[in-house]
């Protein structure tokens, strides 16, 4: 039987919940992140945050305005510029 | 890192293009998941593609009538770049992996750079400016505009989308005609070069590398040089594919984040920002 490190046992789950973490990032982060993001990690990265936050700004008021139904439409008909007709 | 790498690219391609009723019958989803893009160069319209490609999707919303901006695209461009800036380009593009399982192919002397490769390099900034952005924007009939990186030039979609469906849908093949056969003549081109030198489309015509360049210097995945062990040996610039000398701009616009030179340096003075912060986190506390 498996164990994992924080003493769980469940075989397959322990395996399962692993998957799904390094699917998602999961492992990156606790790789990474264990003791939470810091203040420091932040204010190292004052750029990046404030383009993160800009980022969702523009997602919000994208999204307001109806431009990922567009997107939609596009990418679920075969676009055939995109292939080479037409 | 070589072989974490290409596993990871190969993962996320299969991912992303995960679709296998679209393979198998020559069709493409239609799931909600299209309304969002994923971070490289994957075409919609491949069979498998359960998400949108951000340069069709800029050009889209470019394109309508009734969009004079795209700001859900660019949100999600900027999103991208501030977490991974590059990183998407070396880990993340299908593409980019194709070109990377090329280059392996044995030819006798790869070529490290070309002459003018200063210059070459900014034709991707022209390429997004002009075929992404402007022209989509500003060149529109009754029907909206023409994605014009797609139809003329996009490497991807002909070997993702073009290729599969016109296999695979007997309706299609009856369509191609020139423009068919000058974006097969484009992809022969890049398939040639891509052999010979490392990523030439990453280089020299990717408008999404062109975005995300911007982002490499401020992404919260970027890299560090740590100047109190680095000896300016230049062993950095030499196993770089790229040509970047790491040691002077670890986060040049042209880094993919392959990661080669942070194995190669004998100092160990190239870090990433996430490596430096988990080293600070398990310092133990000075007394």
């Amino acid at each position: 039987m498996e164990i994992d490190h924080q003493g769980e046992t469940g075989g397959s789950r322990v395996i399962l919940r692993r998957h799904v973490e390094a699917l998602f990032g999961g492992v990156i982060f606790k790789r990474y992140f264990e003791g939470g993001v810091s203040m420091e990690f932040l204010k190292q990265n004052k750029a990046a945050a404030a383009a993160i936050a800009a980022a969702a700004v523009l997602i919000i008021a994208g999204t307001m305005n109806g431009e990922p139904g567009v997107v939609f439409v596009k990418a679920i008909r075969i676009c055939l510029e995109c292939i080479g007709i037409g | 890192m070589g072989k974490k790498r290409l596993i990871f690219q190969a993962l996320f391609a299969a991912l992303s293009n995960g679709y296998v009723s679209g393979w198998l019958q020559g069709t493409i989803y239609q799931g909600t998941s299209k309304k969002l893009c994923v971070p490289g160069l994957s075409c919609y319209s491949c069979p498998g593609a359960l998400g949108a490609c951000p340069i069709g999707a800029l050009q889209a919303v470019l394109s309508d009538r009734s969009y004079n901006i795209s700001l859900y695209v660019a949100g999600l461009l900027t999103a991208f770049g501030a977490f991974f800036g590059r990183t998407v380009c070396g880990w993340m593009c299908p593409f980019g992996l194709v070109q990377d399982l090329l280059h392996r192919i044995p030819f006798g002397r790869k070529i490290r750079t070309l002459r003018g490769e200063k210059h070459l390099r900014k034709i991707k900034y022209i390429v997004l400016a002009l075929l992404v952005i402007l022209m989509p924007a500003l060149i529109t009939g009754a029907a909206g505009g023409t994605p014009w990186f797609c139809k003329l030039v996009c490497p991807s979609g002909t070997l993702f989308a073009g290729i599969p469906l016109i296999a695979a849908n007997p309706g299609l093949r009856g369509a191609v005609g020139f423009l068919f056969s000058w974006k097969m003549l484009v992809l022969a081109v890049i398939i040639i070069l891509s052999i010979i030198i490392y990523r030439p489309f990453c280089r020299y015509l990717c408008p999404l590398g062109a975005v995300y360049s911007f982002f490499n210097p401020i992404a919260l995945y970027r890299y560090e040089v740590d100047s109190e062990k680095c000896t300016g040996c230049g062993k950095c610039q030499r196993v770089c594919k790229l040509d970047i000398p790491v040691f002077e701009k670890p986060n040049s616009g042209e880094c993919i984040r392959c990661g080669e030179c942070i194995r190669a340096c004998p100092e160990q003075a190239i870090c990433s920002t996430l490596e430096k912060h988990r080293r600070a986190e398990n310092r133990p506390p000075e007394k």
